[in-house]
């Protein structure tokens, strides 16, 4: 228990260094650039141009960070700091967790997390990097009609893949759980209303419908496995049933 | 100065290089401690490989949906912003809204817009984001210890529990997919099936490298089926 706290400790205390640092360079490029050509905004012009989006803005990720950060554990600080979360960050995470087959919310799972963060920040790195060097060529090939239509599925090419994982009954660490996604029916049929009333707002808001959906999985979780309507089988158990 | 000067000068290419870098050695860093620790936890270094090699594999084709970004992007701000932006916090999205918020604070547009426009563009972009990110300082570390202290008495409810997140945002992010448009639903079934048929293909033969590039294989069989099903519907 004591590693535990001490891993935990050590890597939000990594993150929030890492944060830190990276806010101080978001920062402090416009601020050396607009300091050296004497072009620094005005307050006005200034509260004019990101009052708006800050006060979109920040309620947003704040509420992204509520939900998120249970799954993405003490990786959550990186993924934020190299940002495209949905597109990547978390579909690495599930893929690692996976491939590991490892238990979610044990230190194991969060170690690979943090390396599948790491490693696919640092692959889009490079592969914008190489981008830009390769600006002029590749603008034809990149500007192409398949390729801007194929690239506005992203999202629906991952999730299509990912989404088998949830249907899985097996979670991970050889944990078995049968009928978990009862839980999600309600929220499920939330999020098709959802769709259907603010199908341009959608995206905008998801962060606050996550955080609404959040407690009625939980609560309803637990009210079935409470009464055995969803079932947990632990390794151990696995494999009492297998000797007998 | 001009708005092209500013934005194309090597001051700022020089200062989003170091950026770039300062940050890439933060997820090298990061990588480092995350791997010591699973291997000192006693994860096989095989799996670790494997999750490596994944994570490469499939992360570069979303990357080059950046890329795409990144070429409209930099007709609007110039190279080296974009450059910035996208390889961290940014996305295309946010970095447009932002650029033409200032550009309408002052009342302008990109073709005549001088110097000082790019720089209020430049803190208009980093603000709305980054006051963001600083909430992560403060409550990250609460939210994620507390939800791992549910269910502690309770093993098996524990497990459970920790299933419940992840349920939620699969189901809050899928249910868009599911009702949008046809080409939506079928890149996303398509994907579905790819991953199925590869599960099933490296099971029959054993073939265990397989199954580790089971994303990076269904995202571009199903970004590819898109055209297709972009012009069958």
């Amino acid at each position: 228990m004591k590693n535990t706290s001490e891993y935990y400790e050590k890597m939000h205390r990594i993150g929030r260094i890492l944060t830190t640092a990276s806010v101080i360079i978001f920062v402090g490029i416009p601020l050396v650039v607009c300091m050296a050509y004497d072009i620094m905004p005005r307050l006005s012009d200034l509260l004019l141009a990101a009052g708006g989006l800050m006060a979109i803005f920040i309620p947003i990720s704040i509420a992204e960070t509520v939900a998120e950060t249970p799954v993405m554990g003490s990786s959550y600080y990186l993924t934020c700091i190299t940002g495209n979360v949905l597109n990547l960050k978390l579909p690495a995470a599930l893929n690692a967790l996976k491939i590991a087959d490892v238990e979610q919310g044990t230190e194991e799972a969060d170690s690979l997390i943090g390396i599948a963060v790491a490693v696919s920040s640092l692959v889009t790195m490079i592969i914008i990097t190489l981008g830009v060097l390769m600006i002029t060529p590749l603008k034809p090939l990149l500007g192409s009609e398949s390729v801007s239509t194929s690239v506005n599925y992203v999202l629906p090419a991952l999730f299509g893949c990912i989404v088998l994982s949830m249907l899985s009954k097996d979670v991970g660490g050889g944990v078995k759980i049968e009928g978990r996604l009862k839980a999600a029916v309600i929220p499920f049929v939330l999020c098709l209303i959802a769709c259907f009333i603010i199908p341009d707002y959608y995206s905008a808001v998801q962060g606050f419908i996550m955080i609404i959906c959040i407690p009625i999985i939980y609560f309803t979780t637990k009210k079935l496995y409470k009464k055995g309507k969803i079932i947990v089988t632990l390794p151990s158990e696995a494999e009492e049933k297998k000797e007998m | 100065m001009s708005f092209r000067e500013v934005s194309e000068s090597s001051l700022l290419y020089i200062s989003v290089i170091i950026g770039i870098i300062l940050i890439a050695s933060f997820a090298v860093y990061y990588l480092f401690v995350c791997y010591k620790h699973a291997v000192k936890l006693g994860v096989d270094k095989g799996v670790i490989k494997n999750i490596i090699k994944s994570s490469v594999s499939f992360a570069v084709i979303p990357s080059m949906a950046i890329v795409v970004g990144l070429v409209s992007l930099a007709a609007v701000i110039g190279i080296p912003y974009s450059w910035f932006r996208l390889s961290v916090i940014g996305s295309v999205a946010y970095e447009l809204m932002a650029s033409n918020m200032a550009l309408d604070a002052l009342g302008t547009d990109v073709a005549t817009a001088d110097g000082y426009a790019f720089g209020l563009m430049m803190w208009a972009m980093c603000l709305g984001m980054t006051v963001g990110i600083v909430f992560n300082v403060f409550f990250v570390k609460k939210i994620h210890l507390g939800t791992l202290s549910i269910g502690k008495g309770d093993t098996k409810w524990g497990a459970l529990s920790q299933t419940v997140f992840m349920t939620t945002l699969i189901t809050v992010l899928v249910v868009p997919m599911l009702v949008s448009d046809l080409p939506t639903l079928m890149t996303f079934i398509t994907s579905g099936v790819i991953a199925i048929i590869i599960t099933a293909i490296s099971k029959k033969f054993s073939l265990n490298w397989l199954s580790s590039f089971t994303l990076a294989f269904s995202l571009i069989g199903a970004m590819a089926s898109s055209v297709l099903w972009v012009g069958l519907f």
